[in-house]
């Protein structure tokens, strides 16, 4: 066996120390921090692949292969975004919102016109569906060229293999770059494809971590609005109380 | 990625960073489709307030994902409607499929639970603006404790400094929970006071000198 070059120097110290260095020494990505409760699971993920337009224009699938951000393949996924946003106000910004931001204030409301459903498969076989409201975005580069973007914040809404019985959230904020001279000749037109990337994060508690369901479905008896919320705290460290039941 | 050809003291430090992850951008550069687009993708530790409304407040601070402090923001968010938090409690319908064609597929027109805005302030001195809707999601841990998820969509409404002038998207994805009651009766979601949460926002932006005109659109 060949000596290494470095042998007994400290170059040769730290290449050794390096060589020696396990592939799961990567950190955790999103760090540990970014989690609630230990058992709330927490992925974040980047997707590549292809939209296709409805023949009416309306509606995007995507089928998309998904990315831990160390590169790694990690699964699929199969969803359908419906617009029925007029393609000029894609380019609309809504108003900055009125500060205070740190006090109970207004919120502005917009008229939802955009939604998505999702498949989400996992490498193991294990997948969630997903199902939520969007919004679109067309910003135009100086070369005439754009840039399509969608955001959508979703709720998980079943899920299969370790995900059977799931509940929890996860979003996507997904782009596709329109070359010059493409808008509303080809982007879009029915049956047109065009790549996609999105960054997708879910946040999931497993069936085996959920308590059975509050009696009613919840504070305010699960649907029915205006009854009476169960007391409890809220916080450790509430420094404003309510010791009066009140409704939601 | 230097290796260990680089038979340098530099290169030996060089590789084991890489092992380390030193090495790999903190955004995959797969995930952006083009130059002139910038993806932030940031998490905070922050305080929650429920208030009488009810209203949610929430500030924290913001790291990126290598754990250094970039800034703190903070936010408003109001539930749709009394039945905003009863309807976080109950999981939506399992959506029917196909997944994979855009045509004859029916995709459900989902009740907005809750809206949002907020403003994020980097530590250059730079900021961004941003509103939009947020669901809401809720339940009760085997533990006792309860969980409320909030997953936000929202438009970037404008910015300061670097980012004056900017666009893009941007998503919330936000956990808080709550101790159980006492005698281990159910939590209390609706208890006025702070809370703990953490937040993940993923911002999709395209800066102010990079964007041209809206060009002249054609015929719907």
């Amino acid at each position: 066996m060949k000596a290494p070059e470095n042998a007994n120097t400290i170059i040769g110290a730290l290449q050794e120390i390096a060589a020696n260095i396990p592939p799961n020494a990567l950190p955790n990505l999103p760090p540990l921090e970014t989690k609630g409760l230990w058992m709330e699971e927490v992925i974040l993920v980047y997707c590549v692949g292809e939209g296709t337009f409805s023949q009416d224009m309306k509606q995007i699938n995507l089928m998309m292969d998904m990315y831990d951000f160390h590169g790694k393949w990690v699964g699929f996924q199969q969803g359908v975004h419906l617009s029925l946003t007029p393609l000029p106000d894609l380019f609309k910004t809504p108003p900055p919102p009125e500060p205070p931001f740190n006090q109970p204030s207004p919120v502005p409301r917009q008229e939802v016109r955009e939604w998505t459903k999702g498949l989400w498969t996992f490498a193991d076989g294990s997948a969630v569906y997903a199902v939520g409201p969007a919004q679109s975005h067309l910003v135009p580069f100086k070369d005439g060229s754009f840039l399509f973007m969608v955001t959508t914040g979703q709720t998980l809404a079943g899920g299969t293999g370790r995900y059977e019985g799931c509940a929890g959230i996860k979003n996507a904020t997904g782009s596709a770059f329109v070359p010059p001279g493409l808008l509303g000749n080809g982007f879009p037109a029915p049956g047109f494809k065009f790549q996609a990337r999105t960054i997708e994060t879910f946040r999931i508690a497993l069936k085996q971590y959920q308590a059975p369901p509050p009696p009613g479905g919840g504070p305010g008896g699960g649907g029915g609005g205006g009854k009476k919320v169960p007391k409890a705290s809220h916080a450790p460290e509430a420094h404003e109380s309510d010791d009066h039941e009140r409704e939601v | 990625m230097q290796g260990h050809e680089d038979n340098t003291l530099l290169g030996a430090l060089q590789a084991i960073a890489d092992k380390l992850g030193g090495g790999l951008p903190m955004v995959p550069k797969d995930a952006y489709s083009n130059p002139r687009e910038e993806l932030l993708v940031l998490y905070s530790i922050c305080i929650g307030t429920f208030h009488k409304g009810p209203v949610i407040t929430i500030r924290g601070d913001l790291y990126s994902l290598d754990g250094k402090k970039v800034g703190r923001w903070e936010g408003v968010d109001e539930p749709a409607g009394p039945d905003s938090l009863p309807l976080a409690f109950q999981q939506p319908p399992q959506p029917p499929g196909p997944f994979n064609t855009p045509d004859n597929t029916e995709v459900q027109k989902v009740q907005v639970l809750s809206w949002s805005k907020g403003i994020w302030y980097f530590d250059d001195g730079s900021s961004i603006t941003a509103v939009g809707p947020a669901q809401l999601r809720a339940m009760i841990w085997t533990t006792g404790n309860g969980q409320l998820w909030v997953s936000g969509e929202q438009t970037v409404t404008g910015g300061t400094g670097k980012y004056a002038g900017v666009q893009g998207l941007k998503t919330v994805s936000g956990t808080s929970w709550i101790p159980p009651g006492p005698n281990n009766s159910p939590p209390d979601f609706n208890k006025l006071g702070d809370f703990p949460a953490r937040v993940i926002d993923v911002f999709r932006l395209v800066r102010g000198e990079n964007i041209g005109p809206v060009p002249p659109l054609p015929p719907s």
